[in-house]
């Protein structure tokens, strides 16, 4: 009994931990959005470099996960959280390699200023960020429903890159000398998806999570 | 509690019925045994008797006879023996053929005793035989009669016995245990009725009481649970009223507040706190704050904070969450003890949005300011470095450069005017120039300042005001200020020959203006920051209009002014109405 909680005790620190460690990803995204927004050099900056911040909370999260599973041998529902969770420190970490690349590709475009107000990959950014948010939300609450209905948002998120690279490659036409910047955005935009998509992955693992089906 | 009882109540009952049932079974069977023996000896004293009258003991045909009498009579066998132990005569064998009986115990033991007894099987019929022998003296010749009685009626005695006992035991057993049944009844009632009493109070309910009226020791645990329950509930009603009243002050704080334990789990929040963060998890209390608030800015906060912060000292931290801007005041939360000392922290949230609002509104200001002074002033002075490197001598382009300087200036004297004017009526809290006058001579001095632009811009201009108004209790500068620009605003925003159309209606003492042109238009986004200083829908145009941008700030200084209201209604492309209602109608 004393050893299973222990286990359950563990179990509770890593939940925390995986939190943890989705607000550090929500996190770095908001500051990306707001460096967007702001074209603010300083705090693209920053976000580049906290991300190995959350590249080292990934392995601590990671390292619990595989002592868990080494040492308690725990069984259907535990072992397929741990497994979930496994797989989403995976998808949470991609999510911040993303946001410091949008940050790095902004630090590129810094100095010119926009050709044009972004307003379309912003409002795309915020999209995803609140597929993160809610795929979060789902794990915490151990929702299924909010977790299925994350994947419908992700095909706005692609119905908007598809838009945004459309208005881009419009502006490349009129106007040649704005090319370099409009390829560095067309690059923000697809980070931008790739966040959509992982926050989808999310969405699934944690449905999965929750219910044992694929 | 209730099988406990009745399975040691059976096993004592079986355990006696047992222990009685072998000692009866024991006395029946000695009883029997002597009833025999008596039976045996008194038919052996007859006997003895009849043997002594005999004459003549060597008959053997005598000996055999009575041998043979009796035993018809008695169904006992009988023999006589001589004490070399020839037999002389026996009941039920011819006694002929018997061998020597010398060596039998009962016999040997009736020779030297005079009576002898055994119990041993026989070969010759195949029984369990009861021997009784006695010795008869005869004219000094001495014999022995013996008796002998099969003793297996006492198996058939003992089977009866044992099946009495049986019926007995289990007749017993059966009231046995319906007696103990309602025994044990009558002990886990009570016991039971207590325990659902206390499994009602463990769960809150404190309506119900417990009717056991026994003298016993029950009776007074009975009695002691309910002093028991009254003494809870009196406590609990208290302490939740208490806890109703605490929740109530916390909740009316205008801040938000979270006390949370040092596992940062939440002990208590205010409706504020949960409001202030839009927290939709039903259970709060209990959990980890990082599962409901999930900022990470106030979560590192806390950790970092969590044993740092010295005794008495605040921490402070502005976060901003969704769209607001939050303070967060952390103090920690002594106990009593001295071994414990923090048993917690305590989170205040302060919602700074408008503060942050106004700050950023103050700093725009002044940078607006500075830079809608600046652009004249710039290219005044630009203008008069030309004109000195050597442009004043050519007249044209020097007249046309003092034209532009004189533009400029006239626009930097408007714009001080119209900041002068603004902070004028926003340090004013009441209009102490207030007169009567007639509304139509105010409108229509408005339209001779108005109509030299009108008529530039080919702008039509006209005013209706209802019959039941005529005279206004008012500041007649500030409504002429008001008027000129809205109406101003209404010629500049219009396309060339459009309308601008002035309605005056009497609601009770309110007059309601209508200022209404057919132009541009605004779009809905920028509605709500009209009225903010130096805010321009399209800068570009404002500035080559000759705005300052504070026109419609000042409007609505005035409207205040009045305690009135403003409202606009637009549709970009159609036209702008601006509905201005001033309580002013005498």
């Amino acid at each position: 009994m004393s050893i299973r909680n222990g286990f359950n005790a563990s179990l509770h620190n890593l939940h925390l931990d995986v939190v943890e460690m989705a607000s550090l990803v929500e996190y770095s995204i908001d500051e990306t959005i707001l460096a967007l927004q702001q074209n603010n050099r300083a705090l693209a900056q920053k976000v580049v470099a906290e991300d190995d911040k959350i590249d080292k909370m990934e392995r601590i999260v990671e390292n619990q996960c595989i002592h868990l599973i080494a040492t308690q041998q725990p069984l259907a529902k535990e072992l397929r959280r741990l497994m979930s969770i496994l797989k989403m420190m995976t998808d949470f970490e991609r999510i911040a390699d993303h946001a410091a690349d949008i940050c790095e590709l902004l630090l590129e475009l810094t100095g010119e200023g926009y050709v044009k107000p972004l307003k379309d990959i912003a409002e795309m950014a915020v999209m995803a960020r609140n597929m993160v948010k809610n795929a979060t939300d789902a794990y915490i609450n151990d929702d299924i429903t909010m977790a299925v209905q994350i994947s419908a948002t992700d095909s706005s998120v692609d119905d908007y890159f598809d838009t945004v690279v459309a208005d881009l490659q419009e502006m490349m036409r009129k106007n040649p000398a704005q090319i370099k910047q409009a390829t560095t955005l067309i690059f923000i935009a697809k980070h931008v998806e790739k966040i959509g998509d992982h926050a989808t992955n999310l969405g699934e693992l944690v449905s999965c999570m929750i219910s044992g089906k694929k | 509690m209730q099988r406990k009882i009745m399975t040691g109540y059976l096993v004592m009952i079986l355990f006696c019925a047992f222990i009685i049932g072998i000692f009866s079974y024991h006395v029946a069977q000695k009883h029997y045994i002597s009833e025999v023996e008596n039976r045996l000896l008194s038919i052996g004293s007859i006997i003895k008797q009849k043997v002594i009258s005999l004459e003549d003991i060597y008959d053997h045909n005598n000996l055999n006879q009575i041998a043979l009498d009796y035993g018809d009579i008695t169904d006992i066998r009988i023999t006589f023996i001589d004490a070399k132990g020839n037999v002389l005569g026996d009941s039920m064998a011819d006694y002929m053929t018997l061998k020597n009986h010398s060596d039998r115990p009962e016999i040997i033991q009736a020779f030297r005793e005079g009576q002898g007894e055994s119990t041993r099987y026989s070969d010759s019929i195949k029984r369990y035989l009861k021997y009784i022998a006695i010795k008869i003296r005869h004219n000094q010749v001495p014999i022995v009669v013996r008796l002998s009685i099969p003793i297996d009626d006492i198996h058939v005695i003992r089977n009866e016995l044992i099946s009495f006992i049986a019926a007995g035991v289990l007749v017993a057993i059966l009231a046995a245990g319906v007696l103990g049944v309602q025994f044990a009844n009558k002990i886990t009632r009570p016991i039971n009725q207590l325990t659902t009493f206390s499994k009602d109070i463990a769960k809150g309910n404190f309506k119900g009481t417990v009717e056991i009226e026994a003298n016993n020791e029950i009776g007074a645990l009975a009695q002691s649970f309910m002093d028991m329950k009254t003494q809870l509930d009196k406590t609990i009603t208290e302490l939740w009223e208490k806890n109703v009243e605490m929740k109530a002050i916390l909740d009316s704080m205008i801040g938000g507040l979270i006390a949370v334990d040092n596992d940062n789990r939440i002990i208590r929040i205010s409706n504020t706190a949960i409001e202030m963060f839009g927290i939709k998890k039903k259970k709060i209390i209990g959990e980890n704050i990082l599962l409901v608030i999930r900022s990470h800015r106030f979560n590192q906060f806390l950790r970092e904070n969590r044993d740092s912060f010295p005794l008495g000292n605040q921490q402070v931290l502005d976060i901003q969450y969704e769209n607001k801007f939050y303070k967060i005041y952390l103090s920690r939360i002594e106990g009593k003890s001295p071994a414990n000392k923090k048993i917690g922290t305590l989170i205040i949230i302060q919602d700074v949005t408008n503060i942050r609002k106004l700050e950023q509104m103050r700093s725009e200001f002044v940078s607006n300011v500075s830079h809608e002074l600046k652009t004249p002033l710039t290219s005044i002075k630009g203008f008069i470095d030309t004109l000195k490197g050597g442009a004043i001598h050519d007249k044209e382009v020097a007249e046309r450069f003092l034209d532009i300087i004189d533009i400029e200036a006239e626009r930097l004297s408007n714009l001080i005017g119209d900041i002068l004017e603004l902070s004028e009526i926003e340090t004013m809290s009441q209009d102490e120039h207030m007169d009567d006058y007639n509304l139509e001579s105010i409108i229509t001095e408005v339209f001779d300042i108005i109509h030299h632009s009108a008529v530039k811009k080919n702008i039509h201009i006209h005013y209706e005001i209802d019959e039941a108004l005529s005279r206004v209790y008012v500041n007649k500068d500030k409504l002429k200020q008001m008027l000129i620009n809205l109406i101003d605003n209404g010629i500049k925003y219009n396309n060339a020959g459009g309308a601008v159309k002035i309605l005056c209606r009497r609601r009770h003492d309110i007059v309601e203006f209508h200022v209404r042109d057919d132009g541009i238009g605004i779009a809905p986004e920028h509605i709500s920051r009209l009225f903010e200083r130096f805010y321009r829908v399209d800068k570009g145009r404002s500035r080559n209009q000759g705005g300052t941008g504070l026109g419609l700030s000042i409007v609505k200084h005035i409207v205040n002014l009045y305690d009135g209201q403003i409202q606009v209604k637009s549709e970009v492309g159609k036209g702008t109405e601006f509905i201005i209602r001033l309580p002013i109608a005498i």
